[in-house]
């Protein structure tokens, strides 16, 4: 058994059921008989015996029962090799490895055979069996391209028995290390949209709780004025407390509908509109606003009034209310929020400053990347992280956070005016 | 602890401190407590208002009624300084806050600081009323009330 094998054997179960790992099927494509027989017989002793010896012998000796390291499949002509690969590509049992002789006599050379054989399966690994009238090792590669360069090898021939036994042991390890890359990636890539999507919860909670608060007052606005009102006999009184009721009531109801929307956007993936960035502006700075009281911090707008942009809102509210539990977070005694929105080259660029302490420069490069963080327990470590892929991967645009030089922590980022094709999230 | 269990005649000498960043709340509870006899009112909207309020001399407060989430200090900053100055130390303490999953925390954060009752918002007339006689009245059955 091969350490590769081996080391599949004791991680059986981090590979996905269904996955063709370990694969030692290997396609030996070659014009001359006796060579690829040659080839056959040193990779799978066995089913080179077995298949002429059954008819007339019976049964096979005992060391013949051993099962052949690798299953091989031989044919004579490019058409058939290709045929081969459809086949196992159909039937899902593909093979890892093909030995492909360069000169096979036929209207196709074997490079040719192999460039096509990656159109079909492009996992497949070639290893070309050459002898040295052939074409150079230089225009194998060049024929093939820079994109191909992992995916073959040579052996010259005269080859030894050992020659092949290696290139072929090899050559599968590596394929299944390639297939173990592959599944490792996806796992990868489900495991960061869970983040992102855990993260955008988090960030819809922590909006959540300072709308209860919110409401929790709007709530005593309201059921105090009404049992003032229940109590007075006096016009004015009476019309006083419906006012406050009322304006309560508007006041609730308008938080209630920006949440809705936050949550509801959120649920439609990269749902990209035309808005005004001001008005998502507004809506992240009415869903902080309790939180932003408490904190004694005075938020001020500058520059552009309004812009219109083609945005995630959902996605961009997020982006808001993160740098404002991070501007709160920085300046727990109060202070100021400068927010200012400006044109550049067809963007939009936004600013968000802090009159915090600011942040240490050691870490300062660090504040963006998954899993940083400075708040202990309290922080994730992702929100500044998924700010940055919100801006940069999803709108396409620059996000940048650096110490003012006023003090204070200033992020700036910038979003192309119009969303361009083939940027969105994948 | 009802309206009808105590001497409500000596309410009106009883000056209330009622601390919350909220205008409209501040006058409400006022409202419900001038219901029953209540006169005396100061207001503050954070804790260092409430603060200045309680060293004044000229104030003499027998009750503070504070919003937990203000502002410059909160309400459990000003429980700590109120329970760690001598001569205030003794004055009932009833803290207001919004109901939510938290809340459990600042409770037993409270409780450490002694705090006399608690009014979760949105609060009824009712519950603020009887919850201001039983702190004011019900510690040991009227022995706390001048005759």
């Amino acid at each position: 058994m091969s350490n590769a094998v081996k080391l599949f054997k004791e991680h059986e179960h981090l590979i996905p059921k269904g996955s063709p790992v370990p694969n030692r099927r290997i396609l030996v494509v070659d014009d001359e008989p006796e060579i690829a027989q040659g080839i056959q017989r040193i990779l799978s002793p066995q089913q080179n015996q077995v298949i002429p010896l059954r008819s007339s012998r019976g049964s096979a000796k005992p060391e013949e029962k051993q099962k052949s390291e690798f299953e091989v499949v031989v044919v004579n002509t490019p058409q058939r090799a290709l045929e081969e690969i459809k086949k196992s590509i159909e039937s899902n049992n593909p093979f890892a490895v093909g030995f492909f002789d360069v000169m096979l006599g036929a209207e196709m050379d074997g490079i040719e055979l192999v460039q096509k054989a990656f159109q079909i399966d492009p996992r497949l690994f070639a290893v070309f069996v050459t002898a040295y009238h052939d074409r150079s090792v230089d225009s194998i590669g060049n024929f093939l391209g820079e994109e191909s360069r992992e995916k073959w090898d040579y052996i010259n021939k005269p080859f030894t028995e050992g020659e092949i036994l290696q290139k072929a042991r090899n050559s599968t390890s590596l394929w299944d290390l390639n297939r173990l890359k592959d599944w490792q990636a996806d796992r990868l890539s489900e495991a960061h949209q869970i983040l992102l999507s855990v993260e955008k919860q988090n960030a819809v909670a922590a909006i959540g709780r300072s709308v209860a608060h919110e409401f929790g007052n709007l709530l005593t606005h309201i059921i105090g004025h009404a049992e003032i009102a229940q109590m007075s006999d006096q016009i004015s009184e009476i019309k006083n407390s419906l006012d406050i009721i009322l304006k309560a009531g508007n006041t609730a109801a308008s938080v209630l509908k920006n949440f809705r929307n936050l949550n509801e956007a959120h649920d439609k993936e990269a749902d990209f509109k035309i808005h005004n960035i001001m008005h998502i502006i507004d809506e992240a700075i009415e869903l902080m606003e309790f939180r932003f009281r408490r904190h004694n911090i005075k938020v001020k707008k500058t520059g552009l009034a309004s812009y219109s942009a083609e945005v995630n809102k959902s996605s961009i509210i997020q982006v808001f209310a993160n740098l404002f539990i991070n501007a709160i977070h920085a300046m727990p005694q109060g202070g100021e929020l400068l927010i200012d929105m400006k044109e550049e080259d067809s963007s939009v660029s936004l600013s968000v400053k802090d009159s915090g302490t600011g942040i240490d420069e050691k870490i300062l490069s660090r504040v963006t990347e998954p899993l940083f963080t400075t708040k202990g327990s309290e922080g994730s470590g992702l929100g500044l992280a998924i700010c940055k892929e919100i801006i940069e991967v999803e709108h396409g645009g620059s996000f940048k956070i650096s110490n003012h030089p006023k003090g204070g922590v200033v992020v700036q980022f910038m979003i192309p005016q119009m969303k361009e094709k083939n940027n969105g999230f994948i | 602890m009802d309206l009808f269990d105590v001497n409500t005649s000596t309410l009106s000498d009883k000056t209330v401190l009622i601390v919350d960043d909220d205008k409209t709340i501040r006058d409400i509870i006022m409202q419900n407590l001038r219901g029953i006899g209540f006169q005396r009112f100061l207001h503050a909207g954070n804790g260092v208002e409430a603060h200045k309020h309680l060293h004044n001399p000229k104030n003499s407060i027998s009750l503070i009624l504070c919003d937990w989430d203000m502002p410059v200090a909160d309400g459990l900053t000003l429980l700590r300084a109120v329970r760690g100055d001598e001569l205030l130390k003794d004055i009932p303490f009833i803290m207001i806050t919004a109901q939510q999953t938290q809340e459990r925390l600042k409770i037993s954060q409270a409780a450490k600081y002694k705090v006399d009752a608690y009014i979760v918002k949105p609060f009824q007339a009712e519950t603020l009323r009887k919850k201001v006689l039983q702190v004011l009245f019900g510690k040991n059955e009227g022995q706390k009330e001048p005759a």
